[in-house]
């Protein structure tokens, strides 16, 4: 049954206009790099692996993972579950025989699957660019394909829990555009606010982008600017794992708390 | 499992405000169950109960002897449910969306899609299957809530208003079919206002004022109480009067468009019956309509409800 409304979910945000639109913003770094790439003095997989760490990290921590790529998981994840409740259409789904916890694990899925599209292509299509660029054919393909699906994991890990975080004010305020709201002003709260106070050392650790340096670091190890990064990455890894849990708990406890009017 | 739904002091509030009181429904398996009641009475409230919608304050309900809501998903599995305003995915056809109501029932994918085909020609929106639920007229839609209802072959369909959109020809025909649903076996359970669908589609009745149970039963059963009130129509309606006036167990007779309405003393109606006939018989007299004044289940709504009594 899960599937079933994973599918439909799937199918449904793939059609809309919203992801299209997202995805042309986020192939812009693409077009950027395009007419700004850095002059190529040596043609091999290992140049190319190199320029790729730094290209991609720059991107991600600057544009993909900033502002911008939050806006768009917040928007995505808050609309999954509150759309159905505001509209009522929740109610077809409590009189068909799927069990609540599918809801929303079909519905968390089915837009981190977008999610990833969103991000997935254009890294993918700016690493087959850069593959090109420096003819290094299938070797070099190969060789920064685990790169790709590193980063592509970092970014999911890090938005996927911004994304329940707003699933679960979603359940909690019912309105779609009151989630996102809510969950702008808490990101911003805690990336802005939190390192303004006086009694955190090292406050820049609690920016997304800043928590992307540090989990890209464990595996982007040819590009040694990261290191300025600090942080563990484990337990940054272990922070969103559970941030990621912990909300897809609340917000099943919140759907079995709540009535629908509708 | 003796009644299919069965709630024990069902009751809710909205805040302060106490919607429902002590409801004890009995739906037994089979029957046509007409929730009648009027406007604010509590039939939606009560379905939204039975369907998850809303948390009971307290009370028990069973539906196929299984706890609502902590046996649901196994609950839903035997209900179709068509609620008040048909909600539906807006920008989904109807072919999309059935297909996917069906496929959420359990229903593998040729399977919904066969329904789904046979559904939208039985309600009758078979040249809309490719027209978006927001293009469709409200009617429309609630034929398309009626085959979501009904695709995945539920033994228990739960209906609210269901006719209130549906146009003269739409509610005869729905009728019908309700009629022949109950006969494949099927429990329905249907909350409605309008007493003359009840009393075409339903063998049994619960009534509901202000969130209280009145009186529930067989329809036949309840109804056995003996009408004092005609209205009668003869081939010389003015002979037929005069000598229904002569009478001393006539209370109350007048004629009026052509129909003689006569109230009879129900301590005589057994004269009444005998006598008039064989007047008319003796007289050469035909009869073209003898029928009571209000219908049966009308008489005890007023009689239950209070009609005239301003409630709030
Ligand atoms: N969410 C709510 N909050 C407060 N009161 C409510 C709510 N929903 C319904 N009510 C009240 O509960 C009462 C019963 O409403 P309900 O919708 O169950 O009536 P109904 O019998 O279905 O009427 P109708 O024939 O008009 O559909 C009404 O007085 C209504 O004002
Ligand atoms: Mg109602």
């Amino acid at each position: 049954m899960i599937s079933v409304l994973y599918q439909n979910e799937v199918y449904r945000l793939l059609k809309s206009r919203r992801f299209k639109v997202m995805l042309l913003l986020m192939l812009l770094p693409v077009v950027i790099y395009f007419f700004t790439h850095e002059e190529i003095t040596e043609y091999s997989a290992k140049a190319l692996e190199i320029s790729f760490q730094i290209n991609i990290s720059q991107f991600l921590i600057n544009f993909w993972a900033s502002v911008i790529g939050q806006l768009i998981v917040i928007i995505i994840m808050s609309d999954l579950l509150a759309s159905e409740i505001d509209r009522g259409t929740i109610r077809l789904l409590l009189v068909k025989p799927i069990k609540k916890s599918e809801i929303v694990f079909g519905k968390f899925f089915s837009g981190i699957t977008t999610v990833s599209l969103i991000f997935g292509i254009p890294y993918l299509v700016m690493e087959i660019y850069m593959v090109l660029l420096y003819k290094s054919g299938f070797e070099g393909f190969t060789a920064t394909f685990d790169d790709f699906l590193y980063a592509l994991s970092v970014t999911i890990l890090v938005l996927g829990s911004l994304g329940a975080v707003s699933m679960l004010l979603s359940v909690i305020l019912s309105r779609p555009l009151y989630a996102s709201l809510a969950s702008f002003g808490l990101v911003f709260t805690a990336q802005f606010i939190l390192p303004q106070l006086p009694f955190f050392d090292n406050p820049e650790r609690f920016n997304l982008s800043y928590q992307i340096g540090v989990l890209l670091k464990r595996g982007f190890t040819l590009h040694t600017g990261l290191d300025t990064y600090k942080g563990d990455v484990t337990m940054s890894a272990l922070f969103f794992l559970s941030v990621i849990l912990l909300s897809l708990t609340f917000t099943l406890l919140g759907l079995y708390r709540k009535e629908y009017e509708g | 499992m003796e009644h299919v739904i069965e709630t024990k002091d069902l009751t809710k509030f909205f805040g302060k405000r106490n919607i429902i009181y002590h409801l004890n429904l009995k739906v037994p398996k089979g029957v046509v169950y007409g929730f009648l009641g009027p406007n604010g009475a509590g039939k939606t409230t009560t379905i939204k109960m039975l369907t998850a919608a809303l948390r009971p304050t307290y009370g028990e309900i069973r539906i196929f002897g299984l706890e609502m809501p902590q046996k649901r998903v196994e609950i839903m599995k035997n209900v179709g449910y068509m609620p008040e305003v048909p909600i539906a995915y807006e920008d989904m056809t109807i072919v999309e969306f059935l297909t996917y109501i069906g496929r959420l029932s359990g229903l593998k994918k040729e399977e919904a899609i066969k329904q789904t085909k046979e559904l939208m020609r039985y309600v009758g929106v078979g040249r809309l299957a490719l027209n978006k639920i927001k293009e469709l007229s409200s009617g429309q839609k609630q034929r398309v809530a009626f085959a979501s209802a009904l695709i995945a072959d539920p033994e228990l369909l739960i209906l609210d208003e269901p006719t209130a959109n549906l146009d003269p020809l739409g509610r005869i025909e729905f009728i019908g079919k309700i009629i022949s649903l109950a006969k494949e076996g099927k429990t329905i359970f249907v909350s409605s206002h309008i007493v003359s669908e009840v009393e075409k589609m339903c063998n049994y009745v619960g009534l509901i004022n202000q969130g209280r149970l009145i009186a529930q039963g067989r329809v036949s059963e309840l109804t056995q109480i003996e009408e004092t009130e005609y209205d009668i129509i003869t081939s010389d309606n003015g002979k037929a009067c005069e000598f229904l006036r002569e009478k001393p167990y006539v209370r109350e007779i007048w004629e009026e468009e052509g129909t003689i309405r006569v109230q009879v003393d129900p301590r005589f109606l057994d004269e009444f019956f005998l006598q008039f006939p064989k007047y008319l018989t003796s007289q050469g007299i035909r009869l073209k309509l003898f029928r009571p004044h209000t219908s049966p289940l009308e008489r005890i709504l007023m009689e239950k409800f209070n009609i005239g009594e301003e409630s709030d």
